[in-house]
């Protein structure tokens, strides 16, 4: 079963812990002028550097691919509303053509009371 | 004069004016009758009152100003691994040179990627970057459509109003091209035929809210929890610039050729940004239960909707944050050194 991303930042920020503790160890060298030892720690560490970077190249794929299917939702959800609103707006512009509807109707009101005093 | 003009009558005053209109038939009745129907119609279906826009647009406001403080965060993020990866290059050319050697994606003739098990970190963050902006795009468009709605910004009130005036002038012309005045019945109607309308609208908006946040509700939580996710790695990623950084500022120190203030500047940075994070962390935590607290605006009016409100300001307060973490942020000198440097 392929690890959620949650799990990936974890075991992640677990070899940062374990990098820092050496980028420590490499400065206590330092201070104690043993430079050899402390080129030894750095030159592990850089190592270790470079796999937490993959690491965390794959941890950024593993989201996006999680966030894929949420977007699609996110946008389906917009979508809904959308229709809302032009289900709405749609209602108003009914009820504007049927005040129109009912305007020439009056028109034909008013030409049927004329036509009424010449016949 | 007056009577009915075959007008159908029904129990329920909506369907009853919404026949009327659609007939096209005028409803005349004694003066007095008019003015107590028209108020009876107005009194039933006025019941469900006005939606408070307020909360949505709130809403909607700190999901935008969450989405510039992520995006902003992210901005550091990036120039952050991008000054990593250079130092890193400058110490280990052959590493980040192999790293940079492109290739092509089988079936795929603009693909491209990079050697396995090596990865240029700056070009991934990109990636993150853009990904999670996407996240905040939909968000915020979400809550904006919500807001949209809720204020009936689209239907427009005044559409009504018009519709009002409209059927109020062509009522007045039927009546008077049967030579009777027009009186204060007409107006009564059409006000009455453009309350009962609003009415209609103001119910059907509240209905299409209601299910709308019930029916999100679960997508809003996986968004929320994909934010903090994003937010999680952007801590890692600044983390892991930090270090770098930093070691190289104390090894430094530790052979004699600068003071700690570089180191102590930096730290301030770092833990400035940490604290940002966290923020934004909490934010995208109160995102489900600020949406959800939206239904509660629509059922109670004057609740007090505290977490509408808390989300806001924390959205606010983080932009803040974040612009003074920017203007601080001077960078360290990135300049390479021999060996381990």
């Amino acid at each position: 079963m392929p690890f959620k991303t949650e799990d990936k930042w974890k075991a992640i920020e677990d070899l940062q812990a374990i990098h820092r503790d050496g980028q420590v160890l490499e400065i206590e060298l330092r201070f104690s002028k043993k430079e050899k030892q402390a080129e030894a720690v750095w030159a592990s560490n850089v190592i270790l550097g470079q796999q937490i970077d993959v690491l965390i190249g794959k941890a950024i794929d593993g989201w996006l691919a999680e966030a894929k299917p949420i977007l699609k939702k996110l946008a389906k959800a917009a979508g809904g509303i959308q229709a809302s609103i032009n289900d709405i707006a749609d209602t108003i512009k009914k009820q504007e053509k049927i005040v129109k509807a009912i305007g020439y109707i009056d028109d034909a009101v008013k030409i049927a009371a004329k036509l009424a005093k010449y016949l | 004069m007056d009577g009915p003009h075959d007008v159908e009558c029904s129990a329920d005053p909506r369907l009853w004016l919404a026949a009327g209109l659609s007939r096209g038939r005028v409803w005349c009745l004694p003066g007095g009758w008019n003015a107590a129907v028209s108020l009876l119609a107005v009194a039933i279906l006025g019941c469900s009152g006005a939606i408070d826009s307020q909360p949505f647009s709130t809403y909607a406001a700190a999901n935008q100003e969450l989405a510039q403080s992520s995006d902003s965060a992210l901005d550091l993020a990036y120039e952050e691994s991008l000054q990593g990866f250079l130092q890193e290059a400058s110490r280990s050319p052959s590493q980040a040179t192999r790293a940079l050697l492109l290739r092509g994606v089988a079936d795929d003739p603009f693909g491209w990627e990079g050697p396995a098990n090596q990865v240029v970190l700056p070009w991934k963050v990109a990636a993150f970057r853009s990904g999670v902006d996407h996240l905040n795009v939909g968000l915020v468009g979400y809550a904006a459509l919500l807001s949209t709605l809720a204020s009936g910004e689209s239907t427009t009130i005044q559409q009504v109003d018009q519709i009002a005036i409209d059927l109020n002038g062509n009522l007045k012309s039927a009546a008077a091209a049967f030579g009777k005045e027009s009186d204060s019945g007409a107006a009564i109607l059409s006000t009455a035929a453009a309350a009962g309308l609003k009415a209609y609208i103001e119910s059907k908006r509240r209905g299409e809210l209601a299910d709308a946040i019930e029916t999100n509700q679960s997508t809003i939580e996986a968004a929320s929890a994909l934010g903090r996710s994003a937010t999680r790695g952007t801590a890692v990623i600044l983390r892991r610039a930090y270090q770098s950084e930093s070691t190289k500022l104390a090894r430094r120190v530790a052979r004699g050729g600068s003071s700690v203030q570089p180191l102590f500047e930096l730290d301030v940075r770092y833990i400035d940004s940490l604290q940002v994070l966290r923020r934004i962390d909490g934010a995208y935590r109160q995102l489900p239960r600020a949406h959800r607290q939206l239904a509660t605006s629509l059922e109670a009016e004057g609740s007090t909707l505290e977490q509408i409100k808390v989300f806001y300001q924390e959205a606010l307060r983080l932009n803040q944050l974040y612009r003074k973490l920017k203007s601080s942020s001077g960078g360290s000198d990135s300049s390479s050194e021999n060996g381990s440097e």
